[in-house]
């Protein structure tokens, strides 16, 4: 669980930068995709990362792991500030290991599944060569799946099974925090319950940590203890999983909750819809003030002057709205009570 | 065209459509039977949809849900007749307004495809051709159903990307697909599917490839539209949460096969076969303990060329019994519209009728012996 613990946190990540190069009009410009990212990770944590497609989840993920170079910001490991030498980028890879949405394009189809496994135990000269089939065994056991599937390619396996080998071989170095991003999105719901019980197996057993980064809600909610959701390159909101969806302060983060469809009929029928207006600003046309000014219901003048900060209107709970003592915003089940039963829409038998 | 035919497209269009008869509110407007779809491959043919039934009625929203590769999308293909060339239909009968689909000349169907029937696909990416603005995409299907042309298909267009909610519909008209966002791609293949007022629209998956407040936006012009138009809708997903938010009444799909079906409420609080129970419990939702383990589905969707013997969930359900790895189950009347295959209803001994006679297992069936 995640508390006040005076070590140093495992990850910690201020005003992280991303601008990737892209053409506006006639001209090449750097337009920031992330900016000004922050993040505290213990040990043995999940955090969750949500926000819809193009609000930079991926690229956090992607840069804290360095596999692009960041533009700004500092990432600490155990206290130690990662620099751009040779050591550093080793440090990163040991302690930081991914696992990728598609389980089609992430595995080498040429290799059998012991070699994707030896891979990281090669690179990272982890274990002498004779160890690494009796590793990569142990793996493919943790992750639930039979030792003869060691000598088989990964077009002989189901989605869910290549998940479990993408998970095994980013567990196989025993990293202190693994980066999923959408690691479930592409697999059926009954394999990814299958999936999501087992990272939670593992985490309990390795204690390690999971920056889940994903668009489903209840799946992180889930996983996590503590979430934090973005908007166009920013952080919005920052809580933890409980405080979030029965306490969100920011109307994205509100409008979000109301917007996932709830696996019960009455649920459905009662659940109050905020209604988002206008459609997701490009990122190279960023509105003046608040980020979210432009589709938020509760905008006023104030919030177009001047782009509110994080802060804390609760322990461990951040917001980036000036407005959030003012609003009453309502949780999952509060908006599920919110018109009870009497507008139950015609459900003909 | 084809050869020799002397009928003009309009003469074919006119008598057809005359052929058609009126549905009452609340009748079926399609009933499938017995529907049956062979894939024709090397080492021999194999079906993928067993004798699958079930009808559509007038006004309603039906949900087809159901794990990937449980039959869901080709059911729909072939009442729409657009199953890929190694797929043929090859049992059954597909009545829609008194005229069977299955049999109807290819010419026909084109005549009924886009009219009074049409299809939303998964993604909107890729249903929209890249080389041609959204308007001159909609004003084909105008003009080839409606008969209307120049300024007037041109109102007509603009009007329905008006009702599907797009900001500016003149200026849409001439933007090409890729000048606009995922969720507006799919306003815009909503509202191609929409504008020649089909009693039926079939939607795959349409909000699968979309972010959650997209996607609720969708639901909400799909059943808006369905309430104003009062046409029939069915609703292809996996997820039981757009399922509940929508649908009347629901199918379940396992294997090729209908499990279960009934109302939204049937299936969901008086949940009969052990394959809906099972998707319902694997989902994490937004409300009680979250800390909680999943119950996933042990195993895996069985390969449609090896299916076991008898239930084709058998080999993944908890309460499996000696019957169910021999014969495939029958579907049980559960009363009102609640049916469900499962041999546990008549172990259960529920008020259960007989609805159909068991199945015989085919000959694949027999060459391939369960596990």
């Amino acid at each position: 669980m995640p508390s006040t613990n005076d070590a140093a946190p495992l990850l910690e990540v201020t005003g992280l930068a991303k601008a990737f190069p892209m053409r506006v009009g006639r001209h090449k410009q750097k337009v920031p995709v992330v900016e000004g990212f922050s993040l505290y990770m213990q040990r043995g944590e999940s955090v969750g990362l949500v926000g819809e497609s193009g609000c930079g989840k991926t690229t956090v993920g992607r840069t804290i792991c360095g596999l692009y170079e960041r533009d700004g910001g500092t990432v600490r490991i155990d206290g130690h500030e990662v620099g751009a030498s040779r050591e550093d980028e080793a440090l990163v890879h040991k302690t930081i290991q991914m696992v990728f949405q598609d389980p089609y394009t992430s595995l080498d189809p040429r290799k059998t599944i012991a070699d994707i496994l030896a891979e990281p135990l090669k690179v990272q000269r982890l274990a002498p060569k004779d160890q690494w089939r009796e590793l990569a065994g142990k793996a493919v056991e943790s992750v639930g799946l039979k030792r003869d599937c060691l000598d088989r390619y990964p077009f002989s396996l189901s989605g869910g099974q290549r998940q479990r080998i993408a998970i095994a071989r980013a567990l196989i170095c025993d990293p202190q925090l693994v980066i999923c991003d959408e690691a479930v999105s592409a697999l059926d719901v009954s394999v990814q319950a299958q999936v999501l019980n087992m990272l939670a197996d593992l985490q309990a057993k390795t204690d390690v940590a999971y920056l889940f980064i994903s668009h489903d809600l209840a799946v992180v909610r889930h996983l996590c203890s503590r979430i934090v959701v973005m908007y166009l390159g920013r952080i919005v909101e920052e809580a933890s999983t409980d405080e979030l969806f029965s306490h969100p302060r920011h109307p994205y983060v509100e409008a979000l909750l109301s917007a996932v469809p709830e696996p019960d009929p009455q649920r459905a029928r009662a659940k109050r819809r905020v209604e988002l207006e206008g459609e997701l600003p490009p990122l190279t046309d960023l509105p003046q003030g608040c980020i979210f000014s432009t589709r938020c219901p509760f905008a006023t003048k104030e919030c177009l002057a001047a782009r509110p900060q994080l802060e804390e209107c609760a322990p461990g709970h951040r917001v980036a709205c000036t407005r959030w003592r003012d609003l009453q915003l309502k949780g999952t089940d509060e908006l599920v009570e919110a018109i009870a039963a009497p507008a139950a829409p015609a459900a003909e038998s | 065209m084809a050869f020799g035919s002397k009928q003009t497209t309009a003469e074919v269009d006119t008598a057809l459509v005359r052929s058609l008869q009126k549905v009452e509110a609340g009748q079926p407007l399609l009933q499938v039977r017995d529907l049956t779809v062979t894939v024709h491959a090397r080492k021999g043919d194999y079906d993928v949809i067993h004798g699958v039934g079930f009808d559509v009625r007038t006004g309603e929203i039906l949900g087809v849900v159901g794990e990937s590769g449980c039959g869901k999308s080709l059911t729909m293909s072939a009442v729409m007749r657009l199953l890929p060339s190694n797929l043929e239909t090859t049992g059954g009968t597909i009545a829609y307004r008194g005229v069977d689909l299955a049999r109807l000349p290819e010419r026909d169907m084109e005549v009924m495809r886009g009219g009074d029937l049409s299809m939303v696909f998964q993604d909107p990416m890729t249903a929209l051709d890249p080389l041609y603005t959204v308007g001159s995409q909609m004003l084909e299907t105008i003009e080839r159903h409606l008969d209307k042309h120049g300024q007037e298909a041109r109102e007509v267009a603009v009007d329905y990307l008006r009702r599907v909610g797009l900001s500016e519909p003149e200026k849409r008209m001439d933007q090409y697909p890729f000048e606009l966002s995922g969720g507006m791609r799919q306003r815009v293949i909503i509202a191609i599917a929409l504008c020649c007022n089909p009693s039926l629209l079939i939607c795959d998956e349409p909000t699968t490839a979309l972010d959650v407040t997209i996607q609720a936006k969708v639901l909400d012009l799909v059943r808006d539209l369905q309430r104003q138009m009062g046409n029939s809708v069915v609703f292809i997903s996996h997820n039981m949460g757009v399922i509940a938010t929508l649908c009347d009444r629901v199918i379940v799909m396992y294997g090729g096969r209908i499990v279960e079906r009934g109302t939204v409420d049937d299936i969901f609080y008086r949940t009969t076969h052990p394959y809906t129970t099972g998707l319902l419990a694997c989902m994490p939702t937004l409300e009680g303990p979250r800390e909680e383990p999943l119950v996933p589905i042990p195993g895996m969707v069985p390969d449609p060329r090896k299916m076991p013997l008898g239930c084709p969930f058998a080999p993944r359900c908890p309460h499996c019994m000696k019957v169910c790895r021999q014969q495939v189950p029958p579907e049980f009347d559960l009363g009102g519209d609640h049916a469900c295959t499962c041999w546990l209803c008549a172990a259960r001994g529920t008020s259960g009728k007989l609805l159909q006679t068991p199945a015989v297992a085919g000959p694949l069936q027999k060459e391939a012996p369960h596990a």
